[in-house]
């Protein structure tokens, strides 16, 4: 969000030995994350499981809705590579767990990141801005709110038509909102800093304060918020996709999957137990990542 | 000799860090007897704090004191803390520097009191709230009852001291621990303060811990010297004060100011630019800001204007340092900002260099901030933490220059680095990682990298220890000499004022009340309010001496929403007459061409 403070990166112009100024908050962010064990360990997990959710789907030799027939529901076997098992179908799940981590990845991301940019945008402007129009862009963020999302959700996916890209934008759309307070309320405090008042009186024009004194001051509680917002929206498309507005069969998201799955929890417990472990550990990992990244932005954190 | 009441012997206290172990107290010695006012003097990360923090059991987490503590003989460094609750509060009180964060924010103020009164004796509501009462009284609170209902933040800053000090005395200690009991105070209020613990000396031993020797010197008959965690030298105060052997010591006593003797500084020579007629660089006329404000009438609330300046006018010459001082809300800092465009006024006018600057644009006004720097109080709130200091250093340039190349741009912020006494190696550091004093620095390199005309420094040196202030004075001073910048230099604390201003205005309540040249202000002062300011100052008098005239001012402030009708001043003055309840004086200009607001000056 901020452009690299390159002045420091600018280095050693003077001549002479590299000194150790060629840091700008971003690059120290990056040797500060590596240095967080459990965020770095976390993005590994994440990145095999996105890996595996871009190659199973392509290369898996039993396809998503290929069905089995002499393996309807059977538990975890190696026979015909059905580690994951099959499901009442006889549908491989370990093909169905991770087409459905790719959606459900997916919609969990962009659907956030769509809500961040909104959110963030919309809320430092208001705070900053202050005043009346400040005020009337919170009021309105409160109507909004007080709009059952989902509700809202579903209007704007039977009003355009149910297409992958729209859920996202849909969720992304109603789950700005909290954003925006959170950086509309750090906003305000924030600009009473005299670092902000320093910046103004240098002649800085508003969207170069916004970008590099708002909103990296702001970001900690948005990253904190973020992470939990990925697997709530995760969670958001499975109840679309049970209401036949999120992903349509034969395809499949983690979600869909854990509600199939808790309907046979009694006869076919791994048709639950295994996309919610996985819904589990990325929702750790996200967790984790986000603790990595508000400690590595914020340069006060130098203790690990 | 009998058995002193405190005694601390060889008292060591380490902190366990990220970074290793720090060694902040190492190896303090001394004792307090009954009826004893001690000193303890030193800057801040001298240990001072700390030492008294150890005898109290408040020590951090992750401290480990070791040494020797007795109370009336009584072991207490690391003891129990059901012991030390015995001990603590009810025999030894300690009154904190910051009296907001101290009191509990939702309680009102007489149910604190009250609570320590019901926790140590068991006293029932109706004698605690007499005995609470009392308690406010002994403290010269005004209006107890009244103030016995309201929470904290409805009291003034010298108020809640005053409510602090009420309650550390309110079991009767034999020993009053006070650290800075004064540093967040007014002048004005400091003398009030002070004055009253010089009263209080009779009922009580006091141990201060200060950072101002001016603070001691009319109140301590002993004083301790901390540095580094070490006690540096100890004596009868006024032993120390005439002949002080160390010179850590020596240093901090040649900070102070000395009543008798004039200004630091030559007069300042009149500049060429300085004959009247020709234009001032910046001139300020009848400028008001007023902030709208809520105010409960009955059950109406209506919005009443705050007028934090109200109707101020006056003009800076080139290379010329102005100082504005007064308490604190007065209207200050309002004005520099007004001044800097970054709050909008309600009227008047603001002329730079011959253009009104309240016509222009946002877009043309950032323009003109090239000519215009300014420096904060708070050193560290007021760098930005996600910035590097090279890159803060650097914006201006980027800025205002942005055709700059990198390397010269580099080269530039080197040479700024230098010439406020800063390392080429800190440009890649955050702020968080300085100190206070270079912090400032960074902001003064920033503010002076693009060579502005004027500067505009709103308290730059009142966060700073007193060595760090001089050093930072020094550079503020070489740096406008040496590039030909007007200074506006406002703080409340007259010392500096006098040696780095040439003119000073003096505010009360969003008025200027008095202005006038550096030497006619501080030699002959003509308006009462600069009068008392200036008797306020603590300056190196000894407590043995006979005192000095001081004027010690009742009261607050009156409420910047609600002026006095007449002189602004006139609900503190202590030659008020009736006229000055009917008319509101004009600054008008005296024999030795001081201007002044006061019928009778
Ligand atoms: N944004 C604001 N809204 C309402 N009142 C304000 C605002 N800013 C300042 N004030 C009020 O204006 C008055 C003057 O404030 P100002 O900060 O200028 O005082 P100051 O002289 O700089 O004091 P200090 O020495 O404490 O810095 C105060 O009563 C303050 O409470
Ligand atoms: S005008 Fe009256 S009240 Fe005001 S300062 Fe002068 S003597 Fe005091
Ligand atoms: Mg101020």
């Amino acid at each position: 969000m901020t452009p690299p403070s390159a002045a420091s990166g600018e280095t050693a112009a003077g001549g002479g030995a590299p000194d150790p100024q060629g840091r700008s908050l971003w690059q120290d962010a990056i040797t500060r994350f590596r240095g967080h064990r459990a965020a770095m360990a976390s993005t590994w997990v994440l990145g095999a499981i996105a890996l595996l959710a871009i190659l199973v789907p392509e290369f898996w030799p039993n396809s998503l809705d290929d069905v089995n027939w002499d393996y309807l529901e059977s538990p975890p076997t190696t026979d015909n590579l059905l580690w994951f098992g099959t499901d009442v179908n006889g549908r491989d799940m370990f093909s169905r767990t991770f087409h459905g981590a790719r959606i459900s990845l997916a919609i969990g991301v962009l659907t956030t990141l769509v809500a961040l940019i909104i959110g963030v945008a919309y809320g430092a402007i208001a705070g900053y801005r202050g005043g009346l129009p400040g005020d009337l862009m919170m009021r309105l963020v409160d109507v909004l709110y007080s709009l059952p999302a989902l509700f809202f959700v579903i209007i704007l996916v039977t009003v355009f038509g149910n297409s992958f890209l729209l859920i996202f934008l849909c969720i992304g759309a109603v789950e700005w909102l909290t954003l925006a307070r959170i950086v509309r309320g750090q906003t305000l405090s924030i600009k009473e800093k005299e670092y902000v008042q320093s910046a103004r009186a240098a002649g800085l024009s508003t969207p170069a304060i916004l970008l590099k004194y708002i909103v990296p001051n702001a970001i900690g509680p948005v990253i904190a918020y973020v992470t939990l917002l990925i697997p709530i929206n995760i969670i958001v498309e499975s109840y679309l996709s049970f209401l036949g507005l999120g992903v349509q069969e034969p395809y499949t998201s983690w979600g869909r999957l854990i509600s199939q799955g808790a309907d046979e929890i009694g006869n076919a417990p791994w048709l639950l137990i295994i996309p919610a472990s996985f819904l589990a550990v990325t929702l750790f990992c996200f967790n984790f990542i986000g603790d990595g990244l508000r400690d590595a932005l914020d340069p006060k954190d130098r203790s690990r | 000799m009998s058995e002193p009441l405190l005694s601390c012997r060889d008292l060591h206290v380490r902190f366990k860090t990220h970074e290793g172990e720090v060694h902040a107290v190492k190896g303090v010695d001394f004792e307090v007897r009954a009826g004893d006012c001690l000193g303890i003097v030193g800057e801040s990360g001298s240990g001072k704090t700390q030492t008294t923090m150890a005898l109290m059991g408040l020590l951090a987490g992750n401290a480990a004191a070791s040494g020797n503590v007795r109370f009336r003989g009584e072991e207490i460094l690391n003891a129990p803390a059901a012991r030390l609750n015995r001990i603590r509060g009810r025999r030894m009180s300690m009154v904190f520097q910051d009296p907001m964060a101290s009191l509990t924010p939702f309680m009102r103020v007489g149910a604190q009191l009250c609570e320590v009164l019901r926790q140590h004796f068991g006293m029932s509501r109706p004698a605690a709230k007499a005995r609470a009462l009392e308690g406010l009284e002994i403290v010269q609170i005004p209006e107890p009852r009244q103030r016995y209902d309201m929470y904290p933040h409805q009291l003034s800053g010298g108020q809640r001291q005053r409510v602090m000090i009420a309650q550390a005395l309110l079991c009767e200690p034999d020993l009053l621990i006070a650290d800075e009991p004064t540093t967040a105070l007014d002048l004005t209020i400091q003398a009030q303060i002070l004055d009253f613990l010089r009263s209080l000396k009779k009922r009580t031993t006091i141990v201060i811990i200060t950072h101002d020797l001016g603070v001691v010197a009319g109140l301590c008959d002993k004083v301790l010297v901390m540095q580094n965690g070490g006690v540096v030298e100890r004596g009868a105060t006024e032993a120390i004060f005439n002949a002080s052997k160390h010179p850590y010591t020596q240093s901090l006593l040649a900070a102070l100011p000395r009543p008798a003797r004039s200004a630091g500084r030559p007069p300042a020579a009149p500049r060429a630019g300085m004959a009247a007629g020709n234009r001032a660089l910046l001139r300020v006329d009848g400028l008001k800001v007023h902030f709208p404000t809520r105010a409960q009438h009955g059950l109406r609330s209506r919005t009443v204007p705050l007028k934090a300046v109200d109707g101020v006018s006056f003009r800076i010459e080139p290379g010329e340092t102005v100082g504005i001082v007064g308490e604190s809300g007065c209207g200050k800092s309002t004005l520099s900002r007004a001044v800097l465009q970054l709050i909008g006024a309600t009227g008047g006018r603001i002329v730079w260099q011959g253009e009104d600057l309240s016509g222009l644009s946002r877009k043309a006004m950032n323009e003109r901030r090239r000519h215009l720097g300014v420096v904060f109080q708070d050193p560290l709130s007021s760098l930005n933490p996600r910035m590097t200091i090279g890159s803060i250093i650097a914006e201006p340039l980027r800025r205002f220059y942005p055709e700059m190349g990198r390397k010269e741009r580099d080269a530039a912020v080197l040479k700024a680095l230098r010439d406020v006494g800063l390392d080429r190696e800190h440009r890649g550091r955050y702020p968080h990682e300085f100190s206070g004093g270079q912090c400032q620095r960074a902001s003064i390199a920033r503010a002076m990298i693009v060579k502005p005309k004027l500067l505009v420094c709103d308290e730059p040196v009142s966060s700073l220890d007193v060595s760090t202030r001089r050093q930072i004075i020094r550079l503020l001073q070489e740096l406008g000499g040496r590039h030909e910048v007007a200074i506006i230099f406002i703080s409340h604390d007259l010392s500096v004022v006098r040696v780095v201003c040439d003119r000073v205005l003096v505010m009360y309540l969003g008025r200027i009340v008095e202005a006038a040249d550096r030497n006619t202000l501080f030699d002959s002062p003509a308006h009462p309010y600069t009068q008392a300011l200036i008797s306020a100052i603590p300056a190196l008098e000894l407590a043995s001496r006979p005192p000095r005239q001081r004027i010690v001012l009742r009261g607050d402030p009156p409420s910047p929403t609600a002026p006095p009708s007449g002189c602004v001043f006139r609900t503190r003055c202590p030659v008020a007459t009736d006229l000055c309840g009917e008319q509101a004086p004009p600054l008008r200009k005296l024999g030795n061409g001081a201007r002044v607001a006061c019928h009778h000056a």
